[in-house]
Formats: structure tokens, sequence, C-alpha cells
């Protein structure tokens, strides 16, 4: 099983993808309270770890504990994430962490990474999915806004991994959204242009996505498949539900405020604005249905009241100019993408704010259209289609239903290389990744370079940045080793200046990084080889061939090969003396290239850069600690609900049940009484601190007292029901014997004998058993137990069927020493004669051994080495 | 309603109600899923009433349910769940569907699409969409099995592997489907089971063939459905052939558990059965070709002995599919003319090697 995380600013959703008989593969997990999505909320209270609903559920008493938002302040720097708290009114205990990065302090004075409360929310979500598929589920896919930079993408990857969620990949929103949308329909015979409008809680984006179909041959058949790519996408990273609802916050507060009078401001009090913020998402939900909605919050201040309403006009007068805002991410796609509003097939809306009146009746009249496109679910379009590529990439499921999918990098990357006495020979930074460029690439670049250098990766200049970040570069890497091995070969004859290769990859995450580096080193050498001088004169060949051995040695020994041949050849042949004269060695020149890898190292710092590795141990070990410190609050809990019902259907039982008086003895109920309120007193004192083993313990007491006497209850009617279940079987047992005198005769009378007596032995232990019985008061442990008699006529059981088991044994019949006639009779199944008929036939058969034993020996060899092979 | 919801999942939940009273008193208190049972007790015993009215009003005994499903959110109440539990016994096991919150808007829609005509049988897009992928294996003799369409394998696929009969003169081979990952067929999931009757046995004479081919070839479709042919190979071309779909919600796919029991004891029979068939054949027949063998002329010359011998021995070379029967009455001729097994000329006297 495999899950999808949807993590948005304010909600998050989880689907599982499980295959079980009789269920849909692929679902929404629900959580606690039966809801499809959650809020995306960590609290930090008393020590205690909470997430989802129960952080939700102390929200407006413990405002400063209850962490929201944290998505979106993922890798950012201090300042930004404190202004985006104080505007949202988050009152929390903010403190810049060892990179920049902002941290929380909780109560107890531990500070936590935005890193570690992310994964306090995804733990949840994981938590989630192992309900929903009833067996853990680790490996996922999460979703992401389009404007997730290279830091976030990193920070939120880690964080994962702190959850203990492998992230099989980050899929952009928008791309999940068009994977739900396309996955069921057929482009083979239209293609189209499709807009995801998608206004979230914090965000707003349009996505511009193109389906199609192409050819493609599969086993020698051509066959069509669907397709759909990411063109373009435009975002504005602030605008969301919650812009609206802090501008009916403010509206209201200003309204309070001037009830209050005394230039008394309730922004200064976290709890009053946490009840307001609670009540103002109500009230804006309720306008989305009515004209006009009420809101109503008591003891907001100081025991006063509020109570107001608001009308739609005045909240869209408030909001006046975000529904112009709105418009400009669909505005932007298509001028960017030089395409017109009547190319667009449909505008598919998602996300919660999409549900606003206005904001639909802005894209209405700006698109032309009396209707706007809804065929997808807005909460959750997003997780559902992250689900069908976490399925595709997983192990053991695929999907039966064929759609390619390219997204692209919502952000193009370039990269600059710096480095002593590098000469730049272009004017502007290197373009590594053009904006939209598809996911899942890998790219090589070529520097001519003889030192170490660095290489840092910038977003492209033109673009914007991610929000909140303030710097072009977000990640560094020194490249070392280049002057060594420039050094080194540099004495050899270079045919061509050294090069440094670099190896980047940009994952399916939408994660770019540089991977490797090696540096390229080619030398040319001359080499001497034997210049070859082959003559037609057929008497010179030898000597020529013993000249071209010495030449491969030294020069002396070329020289000495050579005078010696001229001596022996004088005498014979004058001519062949200048031959030999003419053979001499010459240079060649060879190319060789070395490749040498170099060490990449990354080192950038600030706000940007994930946890390093003892950071994120540290972080690994309190997010453990505190898993450890639920459990122990979970099992203390279960406990202690397990001592409570038992004392309250104990108390139940003393108080009602009347067979229970007939077992104990009044001043037994009374003492047991007693000690069940005792513990119960305690329980609501003490115990409310108490440790777990305390409760087991004292559950343990009460059942000591309490065990007997249920135990003595049920016996009360077990025992009766044994007894009369065991005499129903001893007659039972009268008639097999019977049966057996009639039937099976040969059965053996000292074992049916045994058997009769066993019988009696029962009978009559049950029947002293029950004597004592009828004078033992039933308060009293019992003289015997229903389990016991069971026992007994089990073991009797056992015996009768041994019994009966007995096989009727065959006849044996003696005859005398056959004659010679019957005796050739009998050979056919007497084993014993054939032996000895075969002893016979080895005898008179000796004469002819030979060719026997050659006829049989190939056979022996077929029977002894049978081949190897799978056998039904 | 927050705590009620909690309770179902935890032991214990705070309560947080904000300014309860006028003077801004806060209320905070912990609810243990005890007290909660505690304060509900007469409604719990209360929910009792419908459920024996009806299994009393349908003359039905608790035996005679097969399966419970819970409809609407509150049957996820703990207390709930037990107290049914507990009037059957603690024999019934809850069905757990999706979500017993939706379990009736789902039926209205299935039962609205029939209404509105739509009754094709195109499967619902997300029953069909995905396909499970293990591999598909078949069982050889002493539990191990061959694997046959490995995990993962692109889809359509199709293997054929050749398998032999495991004793010598088998006439029925039982081809066992598994899926999983395991390396015996214990530790897989029997999915279908195929069974190829009528193999002629080997003859003796023919060493060679003493076990006889089988081909076995398994494909998966682009749906996933599995289809299984077993082929004799060895002359009489026999085959038979097996399909499992995947379908919707892959239940037609799956064999329950009652099912793969009968399976497992049914092939345990079936082998005993034929193993018990298979032996006596082959002693009618050992019986036969040994009295034949003694009797077939190692020299020049031939008497009516041996005629008939060699008669019977041609006899069976044409006849590979012979039943006991036969081979006993072909023996029978033969001592008719060549006298009791074992008697006969003293020096032609052969026994067959062992």
């Amino acid at each position: 099983a495999v899950a999808s995380i949807d993590l948005g600013s304010e909600w998050l959703k989880v689907a599982a993808v499980h295959l079980a008989p009789g269920r849909v593969p692929i679902a929404v997990a629900i959580n606690e309270m039966s809801k499809r999505k959650s809020p995306a909320l960590a609290a930090l209270a008393d020590g205690n770890r909470l997430a989802g609903e129960e952080a939700s559920g102390i929200t407006a008493r413990h405002p400063s504990k209850v962490f929201a938002r944290a998505r979106d302040l993922l890798a950012k720097p201090f300042p930004y994430v404190r202004s985006v708290a104080e505007a949202l009114f988050l009152p929390y205990d903010l403190v810049p962490d060892a990179r920049g990065a902002a941290a929380v302090r909780a109560d107890d004075g531990q500070v936590y990474t935005v890193e570690e409360i992310v994964a306090m929310v995804l733990h949840y979500a994981a938590g989630l999915a192992d309900a929903h598929v009833g067996a853990p589920v680790r490996d996922a896919v999460v979703a992401v806004p389009p404007y997730f930079g290279q830091a976030e993408r990193r920070a939120l990857t880690q964080a994962a991994q702190l959850a203990g969620v492998n992230v099989l990949a980050l899929i952009n929103e928008h791309a999940g959204a068009a994977l739900q949308y396309g996955i069921d329909k057929d482009f083979s015979n239209e293609s189209r242009h499709v807009i995801f409008y998608d206004m979230g809680a914090g965000s707003t984006y349009a996505a511009l996505v193109y389906y199609s179909a192409y050819k493609a041959k599969e086993f020698g058949k051509t066959v069509s498949v669907n397709q759909f790519q990411v063109k373009d996408v435009r975002w504005d990273s602030k605008l969301g539900g919650l812009e609206m609802e802090m501008r009916l916050v403010n509206y209201f507060a200003d309204q309070f405020n001037k009830q209050l009078g005394n230039g008394v401001d309730i922004r200064q009090s976290p709890k009053a604005m946490a009840k307001l913020k609670k009540q103002v998402k109500r009230t804006k939900e309720i306008l989305s249905a009515n004209t006009a909605a009420p809101i109503s919050v008591e003891s907001l201040y100081n025991d006063l009241d509020f109570r107001s309403t608001i009308t739609r006009e005045k909240f869209e007068e408030l909001c006046e100019e975000l529904w112009e805002q709105a418009l400009t991410p669909v505005k932007e796609v298509l001028a960017h993408s030089g395409m017109k509003i009547d190319d667009i097939y449909a505008v598919e809306l998602i996300g919660g704010a999409t549900r606003v009146p206005k904001l639909q009746a802005k894209l209405q009249e700006f698109l032309g259209r009396s209707d706007l496109d809804k065929h997808l679910d807005a909460d959750e379009a997003i997780v559902l289609g992250a689900s069908l590529h976490a399925a595709n990439l997983s192990d053991g499921i695929k999907l039966n239903r064929k759609l390619g999918m390219i997204d692209g990098s919502t952000y193009g990357f370039v990269f600059e290389i710096n480095g002593p006495d590098y000469v730049k020979d272009e004017s502007t930074d290197q373009l590594l990744v053009p904006r939209m460029k598809k996911l899942g690439i890998k790219m090589f670049r070529s520097i001519r370079h003889t030192k170490d250098f660095d290489v840092s990766i910038s977003y492209e200049k033109a673009s914007e940045l991610p929000p909140g970040v303030t710097s072009h570069k977000f990640v560094e890497y020194s490249v070392s080793g280049l002057t060594d091995a420039s050094e080194k070969y540099s004495s050899r004859n270079l045919s061509a200046p050294i090069k440094a290769n670099l190896h980047f990859s940009l994952s399916r995450s939408g994660i770019i990084s540089l991977d490797r580096a090696e540096a390229v080193i080619e030398i040319t050498e001359w080499v001497e080889v034997p210049k070859k001088n082959l003559t037609l004169e057929s008497n010179s060949t030898s000597q020529t061939l013993s000249s071209e051995g010495g030449a491969a040695n030294d020069t002396s020994d070329s020289k000495e090969n050579v005078s010696s041949d001229g001596d022996a050849n004088k005498s014979s042949a004058p001519i062949d003396e200048s031959n030999a004269q003419d053979i001499v060695t010459e240079k060649v020149l060879k190319k060789r290239t070395f490749r040498v890898p170099l060490k990449v190292v990354e080192k950038m710092a600030g706000a940007g850069s994930i946890l390093s590795k003892e950071l994120y141990s540290e972080a690994k070990t309190r997010l453990e600690a505190l898993d450890k410190k639920d459990a122990e609050r979970r099992r203390t809990a279960e406990l202690k609900n397990n001592l409570e019902s038992y004392i309250y259907s104990m108390k139940e039982k003393l108080e009602e049940n009347t067979e229970i008086l007939t077992v104990s003895t009044e001043q037994e109920r009374e003492s047991f009484a007693e000690k069940l309120n005792e513990v119960q007193d305690w329980l609501y004192m003490d115990g409310e601190d108490a440790q777990a083993n305390e409760f087991k313990e004292r559950l343990d007491q009460l059942k000591a007292i309490g065990d007997p006497i249920l135990f003595r209850l049920s016996e009360l009617k077990a025992r009766p029901t044994a007894c009369e279940n065991a005499r129903l079987y001893l007659a039972e047992l009268q008639k097999i014997v019977k049966n057996w005198d009639s039937n099976k005769p040969w059965l053996p009378k000292k074992r049916v004998d045994e058997v009769v007596s066993e019988a009696e032995k029962v009978k009559t232990w049950l029947e002293e058993k029950e004597a004592i019985q009828k004078s033992t008061p039933v308060y009293s442990p019992p003289a015997f137990t229903s389990e016991e008699v069971y026992e007994k006529v089990l073991d009797l059981q056992d015996k009768v069927s041994s019994v009966n088991r007995i096989p009727k044994p065959k006849p044996k019949i003696e005859k005398k020493p056959p004659k010679e006639e019957e005796s050739a009779n009998k050979e056919k199944t007497d084993s014993s004669e054939s032996e000895s008929k075969e002893a016979e036939s080895t005898e008179t058969s000796s004469e002819s051994a030979a060719p026997e034993e050659s006829q049989s020996e190939p056979q022996k060899t077929d029977d002894l080495e049978p081949e190897a092979h799978d056998e039904l | 309603e927050r705590a009620k919801h909690a309770l179902s999942a935890q032991h214990q939940v705070r309560v947080e109600i904000e300014a309860l009273l006028d003077g801004g008193v806060d209320l905070s208190e912990t609810l243990t899923r005890a007290q909660f049972e505690e304060l509900n007790d007469d409604l719990f015993a209360r929910t009792m009433a419908p459920l024996r009215k009806t299994m009393a009003d349908a003359g039905l005994e608790k035996g005679d349910i097969n399966e419970i499903i819970h409809v609407g959110g509150s049957t996820r109440i703990p207390k709930v769940q037990q107290l049914i539990r507990d009037y059957f016994d603690g024999k019934k096991e809850i069905v757990k569907v999706n979500n017993p919150d939706e379990t009736v808007a789902y039926g209205a829609a299935v039962i609205g699409r029939h209404v509105a005509g739509d009754d094709d049988d195109k499967p619902t897009m997300l029953g069909n969409l995905l396909i499970s992928l293990y591999t598909i294996s078949i069982e050889t003799a002493g539990g191990a099995v061959t694997p046959m369409i490995p995990r993962r394998s692109r889809l359509p696929a199709e293997r054929t592997h050749v398998f032999t009969t495991y004793l010598g003169r088998q006439t029925a081979v039982a081809i066992n489907v598994f899926q999983g990952e395991g390396s015996t067929a214990k530790d897989n999931t029997l999915f279908g089971r195929l069974v190829l009757t009528g193999i002629p046995p080997a003859s003796v004479w023919n060493w060679g063939w003493r076990w006889r081919p089988i081909q076995v070839t398994v494909k998966v479709d682009e749906l996933g459905d599995i289809h299984v042919e077993a082929t004799d190979k060895g002359g009489s071309g026999k085959s038979e052939r097996l399909s499992i779909v995947s379908g919707e919600g892959h239940e037609h796919g799956r064999l329950s558990k009652e099912e793969i029991d009968r399976m497992i004891r049914e092939v345990a029979e079936d082998l005993v059965e034929e193993e018990r068939i298979v032996k006596e054949r082959v002693d009618a027949l050992n019986m036969l070709e040994t009295y034949i063998v003694k009797n077939t002329a190692v020299t020049g010359g031939e008497t009516d002995c041996e005629a008939k011998a060699r008669a019977a021995s041609e006899w069976l070379d044409g006849n590979p599919a012979a039943e006991k029967e036969d081979y006993e009455e072909k023996l029978k001729e033969l001592e008719d003319a060549c006298g009791p097994v074992h008697g006969g000329r003293a020096r032609d006297i052969w026994t067959w090697p062992r």
C-alpha cells in the first residue's frame, strides 16, 4: 500500500492506495472525527505533542502552543517568518536557529525547528493512512504548490524523513489535479487545453495543461496513448481564503474596539484573536451560501460578548482589490502562452476558496462563460491525483490506464563558475534549466579551467523568487581536486586545455543538484614504432625481418645487428649491405585521455540550507522521544480506562445482579464495594497523575477479590450443565458397549471390561462430588468445576475410541506342504517362492550370462541417471 | 461531539470549552471511555432491541448469519461493536466496508444508475484502475513453485515452460497456479487449479519416455486476467485451459478461503486415488512385460509360445493407453500358450534386471 499527502497551508488530506477485496482501491482516508480533511496543525502543550484534530481542539485556549502554517514557514529567513506570524496574529515564541531560519520554543523550553513541526504534521498524516489501510504505510507522494522553491522542496523532503515517511516523489499540485482530471478521458480524437485554477487558503495559481494522444508500438501493434503536458503555471503566493478571513478579522476587531472604547485593542490579546478567527471562518463559509451572516463570540475579551452581522456586499467591499488580483494568474498564463480564452476547453476550479461566489462571478465575467467547470472535487482532486502517481511509482501496483505526465520545473535555473584565474567567457550566467523544462532529467556542462573552483546555482534573474526568499542563489558547491590533477599532468604534453565536466540532475521532485564532476585531460605522446621497409627481393627477406626484430631493442643492440648482418652478407651479395643500412625507426603521436573524479562539496549556509547531519540526528531523537511519550500516554489512558470500566461494571453487578447475592456473603460484598469505592476515589484524586503500572496493579488487586465471585457465578450455571452432559454420555456409553457385544465380538474382553470399569469410576466420582457440592454453600469455593467434569468425560471418550478402532483380525490358514502341482500355482503370489525360483534361474542361465549383461547395461545407465526436471 | 468521536480512537479525551459560564469561566476536564460508556449504558442496552426483534421476526438463529455490515457513523462506537459481537457469541467478525457514513449513499447511487437506465457493464473507473502485480507461479512436486510471470512484468506478459510428470506412467497432472513471492506453495496464495487427465503412460521399452513432457503456458493480458494452458507434448496432444479474471474490486479473481481449503482437500484425495490406480496398472504391465521377455526367442527359430510372445509385444507397443484389465487378459492368453508364469523350459529362463 502507498499513500499520497496533500499538505496545504491550512488543511491536509491523505489518500491511500490499497488493494483489498470489496474495497475501493483508492480512497481518501478519514480522521478520528470522520472527516476527510484534517487541520494541518501541530501543538506542543505540557510536554505532549498533539496534531490534527487534537491540536485544533486546544487552539482557542492555548493559541501560542498550536503551530499553524508550518508548511509556508519552511526554509524561510527568520525575519520573514516573524512578519508572517504577526500579520496572521500567530503568537508563537519564535527564535532564530543556527541557520538563521525560524524555530519555535515550546512551553517546556525545548526549541523545535520548522522541519520538526512539519514532521509532526506528516507523522499524523501517515497515521491516518495506517488506520485506513490497517497496516503501516510508509511510502508516499507529497503534493507541493508550484511556487515551492529548491530550499522548500528539500526541507519538506527532510521533514518527511524525520516523520518516517519515504517520499517517492514530490508532485506539483497542479500536476496531481491534471492527472486526476485526465485519467478517465480519451484524447485520441481530440486534444485540448485546460486551465486548472486553484485558490486555496494560502495561495492562488493557474496552470495551463495540454492533453493529447500519441501513437506507440506495443507488441507489434499500434496503440494510442494519452498524455498531458503542463505548459505553464503562474501564481500569487499570498492570495487565498486566509487573506479574505484576515480582512474580516480586522473589520470585526475594529468594531469590537469601538465598543470597548478607552483605546483598548484586542489585537494585543492572543486568546481573543484566536476566538475571533475561529468564528470568522464560520461566518465566511455562511456568506458563500447566504447573503448575510451573523458572528457571535462568547466572552471575547474581559467577559464581554461580541455580536454582529455582515452582508455579502460588505464582505466583497472589504476584499475589493482581491478580486482583480485573483484574475492575474489566469491572465499571465494566457499571455505567456500566446493563447486566447477561446482556445481553452475548460477552466477547472479547485481549492476551497473557489467556492466564494464573488470569485466565481469574476472568473465568469473574464472568461465570458456562463458556467465554470467544476468536474473535480475542489478539496480532493490533488490528493487523489497524487495517489495515482504514487501507485505508478510503487512496486506491486500498476495503473491499468495510461496517462503520460510531463510536468516542468516552475523556476528556471542558471549556474555560475567562480574560481581563481577563471575567465568568464560569457557576460551573463549560463542557463542550466529553462523554465517549465521537463522534470526528471540529467544535464552536462563542461568548462575549461585548471584550478579548483566553485559552482553556484541560482534562480533565473528574470523570474519571481519563492516567497520570503531574497537571494537568487540557493546552493553553492566547491569542486576540488582539479588543481592537483592539473599539476600532476602539466609535465605531459597537453593536446587540449584541461576541462572539468559537471553533471547536474533535475529530479522528478523538482530538485536540482550537482551530482558529480570530473576532470578530463588529453595528452599527446611520441611513441617509437619500427618503420617497415619491405623489398621485393626475396633473398633480402630474412635479413629484413632480422633487422626489424633488432629495431625493437635499444639503439646499441640495433647497431650490432646491422653490423653483423653486413659482415655476413659481404662476400655473397654486396648489394644487400645498402638495404640493411636503410632500416630506421620513427616516432608516432598517440592521444590519451584521463578522467579524474573531482570532489564536490555542498557548502550552502543560511535559512535555505537543510539540516546538517548532526542537527538532523538531534531532531530525530527529539521526535522519537515525543513518540515514546505519546505511546506511554496512550497506554496510561488505556490502563486507566480498564480500571475504571472494571469498577463501573462490578459495582453494577453487585447492585443489580440477583444471582451474585447467592454466590457471595453480605460481608464479602460490602468489603468488595468498599474497596471499589476506595479505588474510585483514588482514581479521581491521586489517580489523575498516576503512572500506567499503578493502574494495572490496582486493577489486579480488585480482580483478586472479584474474579472468585465471578467464577462461582459462572460455575453456578456451567456445572449443572456439565453434569447433565456427562450423564448423557454415560448412558450412551452403555449402548455402545452392548453394541460391541453383538457387532464386534472380537474385541478383547479385558479392554472392554476396562472401559466399563472406568465409566463406573467416573459415575461414582460424579455422584460423590455432587453430594459434597450439595452440602457446600454456593458462596464457598466449589467442590468441583465444570472443567474437571469435561476432562474426565473426554478421557473416557478417548478410551472408548481406542477400543472401537481395534480391527477385525484376519483368519490364519495353515496347510500341509503343497504338492508339486499346487506349489506351481502358489508361486504366482508367494514372494518367498519367487526368491528360490530366481536362484534357480541364475544357475541354469550361467551359460548366457555375458550376452544378458551386455543387454542390461545400457538400461541400467539410463535408470541410474535420470534427467533433472520440474515434476508436476 | 468532538469528544465522542475522539473516544472511538482513544481511551481518554480532554474537553475544552471556553467561557462556559458568565464570568469567563473555562471548562477543561478529561473524559474517559469508561465514563462515556457508563453515562450511556441504558442507551447502549436499547440498541440491542431492534437486533433481537429482527432475528426473532425472521425466525433465524445466530448461526444463520453470514456477515454483519455496519451502516451509520455511530456504529464506530467501540461499545456498540462489542455488544453486537457478544450477541453473536464472538463468532462473527464485523465486515469493514469502506465508510459506514457513505454506505447508504453509495447504494443509492448504484440504484440511481440502474433507474436511469445506464446499465452498461463497464467497470467503474477506480475499480478497474489498478492491477495487483505479483509473481505467478506453478507448483511442482514437493511443494516448490516455478515462477512463470515475474512481478512487475510489462503487460501483456506470457511465458511457456515444459514440466514433466512426476510418477512413471502417471496419467494425470494437477497444475496449481499460485500468486505471491514465496518460494514454496504454502507461502503463496492459490489462485486457480487446472487438471490435465488422459495422459498416455510411457512405455517401459522406451527409457527416454519415462516421464511425459507437459507444456504449460501462462499469459497475463492487459487487464491483468490470467490464462493458463497445459498440453501433453508427448504424443497425445491433450490440453486444458483455465482463465482467472481479475475483475472489479478484485473479487472475481480471488478464491475464497473455503474454496482454497476445498481445493487442497481435493488435490490430496485425487492424488491418492490417482496414485493407487497408476500403481495397479504399472504392476500389471510389469508382469506382462516380464513374461513376454522371458518367452521371447533368443536364438533362431520360433515356437508357438514364442510367436505369441512376439505378438503380445507388438500389441503392447500399439496400445500405450491400455488398462490394467487389458494387461491381465493378455497375460492369460500367453499363459495358455507358454504355461504358467515362471514355468517353461529351464534353459530359457531369464529375469528382468531391477
